[in-house]
């Protein structure tokens, strides 16, 4: 291997002096030229990478020494767009809550996880498949449905391809023998257009109109959904599709 | 051999999530954020000392984590210092790349071996036994492997930080690097 022009020094020398370069790279000492010929190296390296593992697990507890501090939840709420695993929603509570402040049901549940991540996931959101009906934008459409004045209980996100997704953030308050109906109000209407019911876990199909401004209710309704085609039951959740960008 | 330390759990519970993350386990993904966003925050800060270059490392490690989880390999290493050392490597690119614009910039409080800081790392079994190990490097040597990793300078910036030749920074940290390899164990070479 040649040892000219920038190469960090990987060519010739011993066993240590390439450990302690990893040691060094690992630190964070060499100067940025160095310290990218030496990742090219890595593929084609197995030792030396196995350097630079062995180095990151003997000098991370120094992390310790530098104090912990909380990031701004702007921070999650990028990770959460950017992941899709949730729509931040700008006015929401929702939306100034960081994760630290949701309340997980137990540690242990992480325990159990190792059965399978489907299961959990499942058991908390269940996704809507929602076929584009109008003026779809290139946007994604997020709507945070809560109790007045609350965090939010559904998040709803309609993305650019069409599939609305729906997790449940909270507990869903749905008394034995009643329903869920999620409604749409379209913006300058009155008159409330039935989405379908919110299953408390699973699958289902429903049309989400992708338009900004629909106002989106959830009422309570006998099972089976609203006898008359306008909620019956006491509107629990409500929240407005807005443009997630 | 002593009892297992709360951190071992918190490591265990680290790589856990990390497989969840690798299946797409959104609410993996979310309570591993909960659990290591202000430790790698505070790190990412420290080291970029400014908000959004810090917000950035983070957001982009923690990004990778959710695309990548695959590639955390239990067998290879520790899950905590496999992101901090992911966290890391960003906000030591992105100082590079602004930082030495500003170089000479007086930075606020430096490094001190002040045994405070270091008393933290007690609180974990790994910090223990890196306590231990630094504890018998020569005083000055170990100020300058820590300072290096606390704030992620350079063997040049540590040299002008300290006012010594950059040889001589170069191969007192060696000395301490050999050192610390000795006493933490290891592969032997």
């Amino acid at each position: 291997m040649s040892g000219a022009g920038s190469d960090p020094g990987t060519g010739d020398e011993g066993p240590q002096e390439r450990d302690l370069l990893a040691a060094e790279y690992v630190l964070g000492l060499l100067p940025p030229d160095q310290a990218r010929a030496l990742e090219a190296l890595l593929p084609h390296d197995p030792a030396i990478q196995d350097s630079i593992d062995a180095w990151q697990d003997r000098i991370a507890p120094l992390a310790a020494a530098v104090p912990e501090i909380v990031p701004p939840d702007v921070l999650w709420q990028r990770l959460a767009l950017a992941t899709g695993i949730e729509s931040p929603v700008t006015g929401s509570p929702m939306a100034r809550r960081a994760p630290g402040a949701r309340a997980w049901r137990s540690r242990n549940r992480w325990r159990l996880a190792t059965l399978g991540a489907s299961a959990i996931a499942a058991s908390l959101a269940f996704v809507l498949l929602a076929r584009p009906a109008l003026d779809v934008t290139n946007e994604p459409l997020l709507a945070a449905l809560s109790p007045s004045g609350s965090p939010a209980v559904f998040l709803i996100r309609v993305g650019e391809d069409g599939i609305a997704t729906v997790i449940a953030v909270g507990n869903p308050d749905t008394p034995a023998g009643r329903a869920l109906e999620l409604w749409a109000v379209n913006a300058g209407a009155t008159v409330p257009v039935s989405l379908g019911l919110l299953p408390g876990s699973g699958r289902a199909r429903i049309t989400v109109p992708p338009r900004a401004g629909t106002q989106l209710l959830v009422s309570q309704e006998p099972a089976g959904g609203s006898p008359t085609g306008q909620p019956t039951g006491p509107v629990v959740y409500a929240g407005l599709l807005t443009s997630g960008g | 051999m002593k009892h297992a330390a709360p951190d071992q759990s918190l490591t265990d519970e680290v790589a856990m999530l990390l497989g969840l993350c690798a299946q797409a386990d959104g609410d993996a993904f979310r309570r591993l954020y909960q659990l290591q966003s202000a430790a790698l925050y505070g790190v990412a800060l420290r080291i970029t000392r400014q908000p959004a270059l810090a917000a950035d490392a983070v957001h982009d490690a923690l990004l990778q984590v959710w695309r990548n989880a695959a590639q955390f390999d239990p067998a290879r290493g520790n899950a905590r210092a496999w992101l901090l050392s992911l966290v890391r490597y960003r906000a030591l690119d992105a100082v590079h790349r602004t930082r030495r614009e500003t170089a000479g910039d007086a930075v606020p409080e430096l490094a001190d071996p002040d045994p405070d800081p270091l008393n933290r790392l007690l609180a974990s079994r790994d910090g223990e036994a890196l306590h231990r190990c630094l504890s018998e490097v020569e005083p000055q040597r170990r100020m300058l492997v820590v300072m290096a990793f606390v704030e992620g300078l350079t063997h040049g910036e540590v040299a002008a930080r300290v006012g010594q030749p950059l040889g001589t920074v170069k191969s007192s940290i060696r000395r301490a690097l050999l050192a610390l390899r000795s006493c933490l164990g290891g592969t032997p070479l």
